[in-house]
């Protein structure tokens, strides 16, 4: 028999405990109370690069004088030709201008949705209805996709009582349920893809060719799943971000016999022999792929994080004979029928 | 073994009409028991004290399940990824030998003008939800939810299950010590010890007291621990029960204990133990209701008899850390759902000491499941929300309309204040009693979706 246990609670608050506490109200109310206002709260200033501005103002002035000493000079040569060539420099200026801000600007996309991420593992943890009105106004901010701004807005009018964990779960739930299925099918379409074409490619400089076209499409492609802009800067710093946390963690990672624990019992059981190159550059695209893919979404996996083995599994299941041929794979089952084709 | 049971009295009458009888029930017995080993059939139990809200939890989980495409279920991921085809509700299997939930009957009362709550458990009852959906590989299937509802006092019986009578008429006594009408006790206890078992007359009489005694002590004082719990079921009858009686403690053995301790092996082994094993002991996942606000109004006794009470029955159970192929041949607990009920009726900010209150009362509860290995979930839920909260020149507040249609809002007092609880100010607060609100006849619910994701989820893959 358990004669109950001392829990050290339920002694009477003394006079500082009580003076936070709420002691109860009750009213009439003649009209339905306003909804749950967000608070508006600042953004955060992130620290600026004050030497990058010094060099590209150095280059800048340099530019600027050789501009104005080669218009100079055009104007002694001839009005006519100096009034060309202050247009021709005009041009370029404003052309370079405008590529300038919005390169600018579209490469911001990318740390805004790394810093809205970074405040959702914030919120996760927090709980509180605070941190989560602060993480929907940066939601608001940073994301451009109106379905996802609409469902964000349907928890907070119609559930004020979802915490900052609750909101986070659901927001990874909706891109787990509405985003993810997409971005998936889109990296085993590319991964396929390049290792196609890579089976069929008979030169070394052809393939690198086709991984590059192939992950820069991926990467376009799965940018617009995630409701961002492609440009030039986004690729290029979503791929230095991709290399420098995924492929130089260890250059082994790309042998496919290291690969294969990944791909689960299952998967790697059906393999025979040498997978050829062309798998070998689906390893590495679906690498990629889901790379970015964690890069992109505003939210952390909270479960489910997609596997290469899935991305993988779904090439070689919705692939043919002969297109596993190309690729170099041979499954067990097949081996008795024909031989593998190696390139 | 249960089948032999079901089979009844008739099991040795080889007459055709009996064998037919049989092989269907073997037959039913057999499909039932294969769509459970396929993962087909999930079996929830839902516990809790008396007044813990199961009713109401059962209707309106049951409620927002048939409605998915309407119902606000963004947390749940079948009906989130449109993956529900159609749910339909059932009258239990009939291998499950229960009367019918009358799931219809409770949703008249939350869509009646005006809605009133789910009529509190009788009698056990259960119904069978079954869910066609298709599984993220795009597989059209089917689950089949089984859902038991039964009054919350009979559960703490499961504690007499292992004890003998003398361990627990000392227990007893100890507990009724502590009651406001201990003396009540002691007086009925000198007239059981000086009772004359041949007078068949008496012993009704005596009877009949101790099960009124123990009532009004349950209403009054709600006295969580005092057994048998059967006996605490309006319209429900048991012949045969123990009583408590603090004279026979340190007493001799003597015709009167070797009477009551027939009563106590009698009542354990007639019913509460077919109880546990035809209804409890084949649960998959177990939810467990606390009403966290009705312990603070109360007191700290209420709090460590709430929490010992939950300790003793969950202690019953099997668990394990993996929901196995051959679960269905000796059913285990693979995961125990915590859950403080009525959250509708404190401001959402204290969602969060609700949980933390919910964790110190189910705290020996918690500790022996994750301890076998079963995943434990603690949440803060509003089966049938009353409120919706807004903001006033007093702060947030919480809205609502009582039974004549007056709109009032509220504040409740704080839950916890530097990690302490505070009974002195929730004693001292009545907050009004609002009507439940219904959207387009679906009850508005906090967090059922998140219910729905820990308790199916997984099996809808």
């Amino acid at each position: 028999m358990r004669t109950g246990k001392v829990i050290d609670v339920g002694n009477k608050p003394d006079d500082t405990q009580l003076k936070d506490a709420r002691k109860g109200i009750v009213k009439e109310l003649d009209a339905p109370l306003p909804q749950v206002e967000i608070i508006e709260v600042p953004e955060e200033v992130a620290p600026k690069k004050t030497w990058l501005r010094w060099v590209v103002a150095g280059i800048s002035t340099i530019v600027g004088l050789e501009v104005i000493r080669a218009t100079s000079f055009a104007f002694s040569v001839s009005p006519l030709l100096g009034w060309a060539t202050t247009a021709v420099f005009s041009g370029v200026g404003v052309a370079l201008t405008f590529k300038t801000v919005g390169w600018y600007r579209a490469g911001k996309q990318l740390e805004q949705r790394a810093r809205l991420k970074s405040a959702a593992i914030d919120a996760y943890a927090a709980r509180s209805t605070k941190v989560r009105d602060n993480w929907v106004n940066d939601a608001k901010q940073t994301l451009t996709d109106k379905q996802t701004l609409a469902f964000i807005d349907d928890i907070v009018t119609k559930r004020a009582h979802t915490d900052s964990r609750e909101m986070i779960t659901h927001v990874d739930s909706y891109y787990r349920a509405k985003k993810d299925p997409a971005a998936q099918a889109l990296i085993a379409n590319r991964a396929k893809r390049a290792a196609l074409g890579i089976g069929a490619s008979p030169f070394a400089t052809l393939d690198m060719a086709i991984m590059v076209w192939q992950s820069v499409k991926l990467c376009d492609e799965l940018c617009k799943v995630y409701g961002i802009t492609p440009n030039n800067r986004v690729r290029y710093r979503l791929v230095s971000q991709i290399l420098k946390n995924t492929f130089f963690s260890g250059a082994s990672e790309l042998v496919l016999s290291e690969v294969l624990p990944e791909m689960g019992v299952s998967l790697a059981g059906q393999l025979v022999g040498r997978a050829g190159q062309g798998f070998a550059a689906a390893v590495v695209v679906s690498r990629f792929g889901l790379a970015a893919n964690k890069a992109l979404r505003p939210v952390p996996y909270l479960n489910q994080e997609p596997k290469l083995k899935s991305s993988l599994a779904k090439i070689i299941f919705n692939s043919g004979a002969s297109e596993l041929t190309q690729m170099g794979v041979k499954l067990i089952n097949e081996q008795k029928t024909s031989a593998p084709g190696d390139r | 073994m249960s089948i032999i049971t079901d089979l009844g009295d008739n099991f040795l009458d080889l007459s055709k009409e009996s064998l037919v009888e049989g092989l269907n029930k073997l037959k039913s017995h057999g499909r039932h028991q294969w769509q459970r080993a396929r993962r087909e059939r999930l079996r929830i139990g839902v516990a809790g004290l008396s007044r813990a809200g199961k009713s109401s939890f059962i209707t309106s989980l049951v409620r927002q399940l048939e409605a998915s495409d309407e119902s606000d279920l963004l947390g749940f991921s079948p009906a989130l990824e449109n993956r529900i085809d159609a749910v339909e509700v059932l009258p239990p299997d009939d291998t499950r030998g229960l009367v019918d939930f009358n799931y219809k009957k409770q949703l008249t009362r939350l869509t009646a003008t005006p809605p009133s709550f789910p009529e509190p458990t009788a009698v056990i009852s259960g119904l069978d939800i079954s869910i066609s959906y298709r599984s993220r590989k795009g597989k059209r299937k089917n689950l089949v939810i089984e859902i038991t509802d039964f009054p919350g006092e009979w559960l703490i019986d499961l504690a007499m299950i292992g004890m003998d009578f003398s361990t627990w008429n000392r227990w007893q006594c100890s507990l009724w010590e502590t009651r406001r009408n201990g003396e009540e006790f002691a007086e009925f206890s000198k007239r059981l010890f000086a009772l004359n078992l041949e007078d068949q007359h008496a012993v009704e009489r005596i009877r009949d007291d101790y099960r009124r005694l123990l009532m009004t002590t349950r209403e009054s004082e709600q006295g969580a621990l005092l057994q048998p719990g059967q006996l605490c079921t309006k319209g429900h009858v048991v012949d045969v029960f123990p009583m408590a009686c603090a004279e026979l403690i340190d007493e001799n053995p003597s015709a009167l204990s070797e009477w009551l301790e027939q009563a106590f092996s009698h009542y354990v082994e007639g019913t509460v133990k077919p109880f546990f094993e035809r209804y409890l002991s084949s649960i998959d996942r177990q939810v467990v209701l606390v009403d966290v606000q009705q312990v603070l109004t109360t007191s700290q006794t209420k709090l460590d008899e709430t929490s010992e009470a939950l300790s003793l029955i969950l202690g019953k159970f099997d668990y394990t850390d993996d929901h196995s192929w051959f679960n269905w041949l000796r059913p285990e607990i693979d995961k125990t759902c915590f859950y403080a009920t009525k959250a509708d009726r404190v401001l959402p900010e204290d969602h969060l000491a609700l949980r933390k209150i919910l964790q110190r009362v189910a705290r020996d509860a918690m500790r022996f499941s994750k301890s076998h290995g079963a995943a434990v979930v603690i949440d803060a839920i509003g089966a049938i929300s009353t409120t919706t909260s807004g903001r006033t020149s007093d702060g947030e507040m919480l809205e609502g309309t009582d039974k004549n249609g007056k709109l009032q809002a509220y504040q409740n007092p704080s839950l916890l204040v530097d990690d302490e609880l505070c009974f002195e100010l929730n004693q001292s607060f009545v907050a009004p009693e609002f009507v439940p609100i219904m959207n387009a006849g679906i009850p508005l619910h906090i967090r059922l979706d998140s219910v729905l994701e820990q308790l199916v989820a997984d099996w809808m893959e």
